[in-house]
């Protein structure tokens, strides 16, 4: 005898094809509503493990990025200090050539000699320039002002005291590190002997003791002034890879990004008709079920 | 001159009646049993009954025999031994993949991965929260990040490894209601045996019985991997490996023993009334490897999984603790205390969590560097920088170099492809299944319309009987009533 089929074989044929058609429904269903092609790694391992590493990368970037924004901000504040250092050290050169010339009379002298004792405290505001309440010309040693008293010696003079050469690194890549401080000994102690602020006291004593000047002002003043021209284009130079470093950043976050979507996002499109497709394979099964249950000789005998 | 008896028509029609009944009442019984699990369509037999000699005319030699009717000599039941093998060889297969896959996919639900909430984003945040305080090393709202950032990372683990615990319990429940079902099983197709044999002894076809023994045998055949044989009075004998758990009228107890140390289960101590047995595949022993198997490696599921975090996890935190501890925390560099403190503590990913002295004090998080002589400054990041890189540090794990990224990635990788593979060995099982449960209903499964088909031929035929019965009376009729009344 050849192959009998009953109704119980139709039933099950049916409920079990019924089944694996609402599987398919609900994978169809899940990815559009979930926007991903695999909910669980078993849905495709490779799939899963990429995922998982761009997802990973895409934070690395967005932390380099971060850093590149706040290490900008350190340099560029740190800039605009060594531009102000600029314009009150050329505000000093004027007045010393002024001072230098033979026609003062000593109380112009003192006169010019206060003025740049004026300009050496605001010298010294410029090096305690802070950055979110952190001193940048102060090394590692952040929360210590390096213009300032010695608090050993009651009532000495506000100096450039800070020795803490240390850098500070920002991480903007792997293994990418950018220097974002400058090292304040460099600016403003360059010879460890009381850099600027001792050459614009010697000025300033000098000219207020209408004493005969013998020491060549002038050619101290280039000197540092050369220095701190040196420290921006250094800085400026930190600044350009830092300002690579943000458009390499950009263009990973961008790759990355759409590497992790052609990985893990479904083609809504594709995911849509292949739904409607299979809809319309359950609708057909369903009426076709609906036939083969009711029927039997039983309907047809009377 | 031999004839045959006056009512031998009589005779011939009641036997036509009874077989057709019974023929009919037979299909009633298919009909009625046609949505009953395991059972299988029952024929009557029909056989002409023996002929008597009908001597003729001219002397007592017998040219020729005269029919006497016919009986119901057999209701047989349809139904193919060998697909009831090939049935119970691959549901085994089912039960063991079911059981392996509904595992796997319970680990992939736990660990969550790929997603904004695994273990990976969270470990992801920690690094962030160490480069955030590479930047601000003395910001006490940064250093607060970074103790909640470890705490999240050590709950994480916690989590991971709680959930593992609950599953085997769930497991170990399962193990046990699956070891009771193989006993109970057991014990009822033994007593079926027993009412089975004594009504074969007697010559009685039992098929109501059989198909009841046939449906616990499949049930049976899911669970663990057996064996059955035929033996005396149409009894069964069922073994599994080399122990014996039916043997005609008696069963023997499986049973189920777990190691006291490790708390998994002995291979050694798996027995059937008292013997060592390997169960083959089947429900029970994929939910054995779930659980955990001694000597089981990757097949012993859980603990594998479980191994594997735990490996991930003490890893990463020594990592942290080794250069956290060559570190210099705010409470050495203002001079308060010389004392360095781990980040984590812990022995195992179920009880890491973020040093308690850490929970109390945020200055003992340590950021800096020694800046020489054992000083630093409170703005010197370095040390946070070099915690934060242990994110792209090769770390020795057991046989491999890897990053703890790589690491975990892999056991993910890992479990993904296991699932996947499970699943699509219990997608091939439920089909071949399918297949053969078809061809057996093909055999043994009622059909409606081939019933009802039968039973119209069959009142027919009573029909036709019924009207011999007739058509005899009628004859005798006008012999007994009709005869030598000529006349009158």
């Amino acid at each position: 005898m050849g192959y009998r089929v009953t109704q119980t074989i139709l039933n099950q044929n049916f409920l079990f094809n019924l089944q694996r058609s609402n599987k398919a429904m609900e994978k169809y269903q899940e990815q559009a509503s979930s926007g991903k092609k695999i909910n669980r790694p078993s849905d495709n391992p490779i799939t899963a493990v990429h995922g998982m590493f761009y997802r990973s990368s895409l934070n690395e970037v967005e932390q380099f990025k971060r850093n590149t924004e706040d290490g900008h901000s350190w340099m560029n504040t740190t800039d605009e200090a060594m531009n102000e250092v600029n314009s009150v050290l050329q505000r000093v050169r004027e007045l010393t050539v002024q001072g230098l010339n033979e026609t003062n009379d000593p109380s112009a002298l003192y006169a010019i000699g206060e003025e740049i004792k004026q300009l050496k405290e605001h010298l010294g505001e410029i090096a305690n320039t802070q950055i979110s309440g952190k001193y940048i010309f102060a090394g590692t040693d952040v929360k210590n002002p390096p213009y300032r008293t010695d608090p050993a010696v009651p009532g000495s003079p506000k100096e450039f005291r800070s020795t803490n050469e240390e850098l500070i690194e920002l991480q903007v890549g792997q293994t990418n590190y950018v220097q974002i401080n400058t090292k304040g000994t460099d600016v403003f102690n360059n010879d460890g002997m009381g850099g600027i602020f001792k050459v614009l006291s010697d000025i300033e004593s000098d000219f207020k003791s209408s004493n005969k000047i013998t020491t060549d002002h002038l050619g101290k003043l280039d000197n540092q002034m050369d220095n701190i021209l040196k420290e921006r284009s250094e800085l400026g130079a930190r600044i350009n890879r830092m300002e690579l470093s943000m458009s390499r950043i950009d263009g990973i976050e961008i790759s990355t990004t759409s590497l992790l979507s052609k990985e893990e996002d479904v083609d809504i499109a594709k995911v849509i008709i292949d739904l409607k497709a299979q809809e319309n394979v359950q609708r057909a099964a369903l009426s076709v079920g609906a036939r083969i249950i009711q029927t039997s000789l039983v309907d047809f005998l009377r | 001159m031999g004839m045959a008896s006056t009512f031998h028509g009589l005779e011939l029609g009641k036997r036509g009646l009874y077989a057709q009944q019974s023929a009919l009442n037979t299909t009633s019984h298919n009909i009625t049993n046609v949505n009953t699990i395991g059972y299988s369509r029952q024929r009557a037999e029909m056989q002409a009954t023996n002929a008597i000699p009908y001597p003729g005319m001219h002397g007592d030699k017998s040219p020729a025999q005269l029919g006497t009717g016919v009986e119901v000599n057999k209701l047989i039941r349809l139904r193919e031994e060998f697909l009831d093998v090939q049935f119970r060889n691959e549901y085994k297969n089912l039960g063991y993949h079911e059981a392996k896959s509904g595992t796997f996919t319970r680990i992939e639900e736990l660990l969550n991965e790929p997603s904004e909430d695994g273990l990976a984003h969270t470990m992801d945040e920690f690094w962030k929260g160490w480069q955030e305080l590479v930047k601000n090393p003395d910001s006490a709202a940064v250093r607060s990040v970074v103790r909640q950032k470890g705490v999240a990372v050590a709950q994480t683990f916690n989590q991971i490894m709680d959930s593992l615990d609950q599953m085997q319990n769930d497991l170990q429940n399962i193990i046990k209601t699956k070891t009771e079902e193989v006993n109970s099983l057991a014990s009822q197709i033994s007593i079926l045996n027993e009412q089975i044999s004594r009504r074969i002894v007697n010559d009685y076809q039992p098929n109501d019985l059989l198909d009841q023994r046939d449906v616990l045998i499949d049930q049976l055949s899911k669970i663990v991997d057996i064996d059955v044989k035929n033996s005396s009075n149409g009894m069964v004998d069922i073994s599994v490996g080399n122990g014996a758990l039916v043997t005609g009228k008696t069963s023997n107890k499986l049973t189920i023993g777990f190691d006291q140390n490790s708390g998994l289960v002995d291979p050694a101590e798996i027995k059937i009334g008292g013997q060592t047995v390997d169960l083959g595949s089947g429900e029970l022993l994929g939910n054995i490897e779930s659980y955990g198997i001694m000597g089981g490696n990757r097949n012993s599921t859980i603990p594998y999984y479980k191994d594997k975090i735990n490996e991930l996890a003490m890893t990463f935190a020594n990592a942290v603790n080794e250069v956290h501890l060559s570190g210099l925390n705010l409470d050495n560099i203002s001079g308060v205390s010389n004392t360095k403190v781990e980040f984590f503590t812990g022995s195992s990913a179920k009880d890491l969590k973020v040093n308690p002295e850490i929970m109390k004090s945020l200055n003992l998080i340590a950021a800096a560097k020694d800046e020489g002589g054992g000083q630093s400054s409170k703005g010197n990041g370095e040390l946070a920088q070099e915690i934060a890189n242990i994110k792209f540090k090769d770390l020795n794990f057991t046989g491999t170099t890897s990053t703890a990224d790589d690491f975990y990635r892999n056991i993910i990788g890992q479990l993904g492809i296991d699932s996947q593979e499970s699943q699509r060995m219990q997608n091939n099982y439920e089909g071949i299944i399918k297949q053969v449960e078809n061809r057996r209903q093909s055999v043994s499964g009622v059909s409606l319309d081939e019933e009802v088909a039968n039973m119209i031929k069959f009142q027919q035929a009573y029909n036709a009987a019924a009207r011999i019965v007739t058509s005899v009376d009628q004859c005798l009729d006008k012999v007994i009533n009709g005869m030598g009344r000529v006349g009158l």
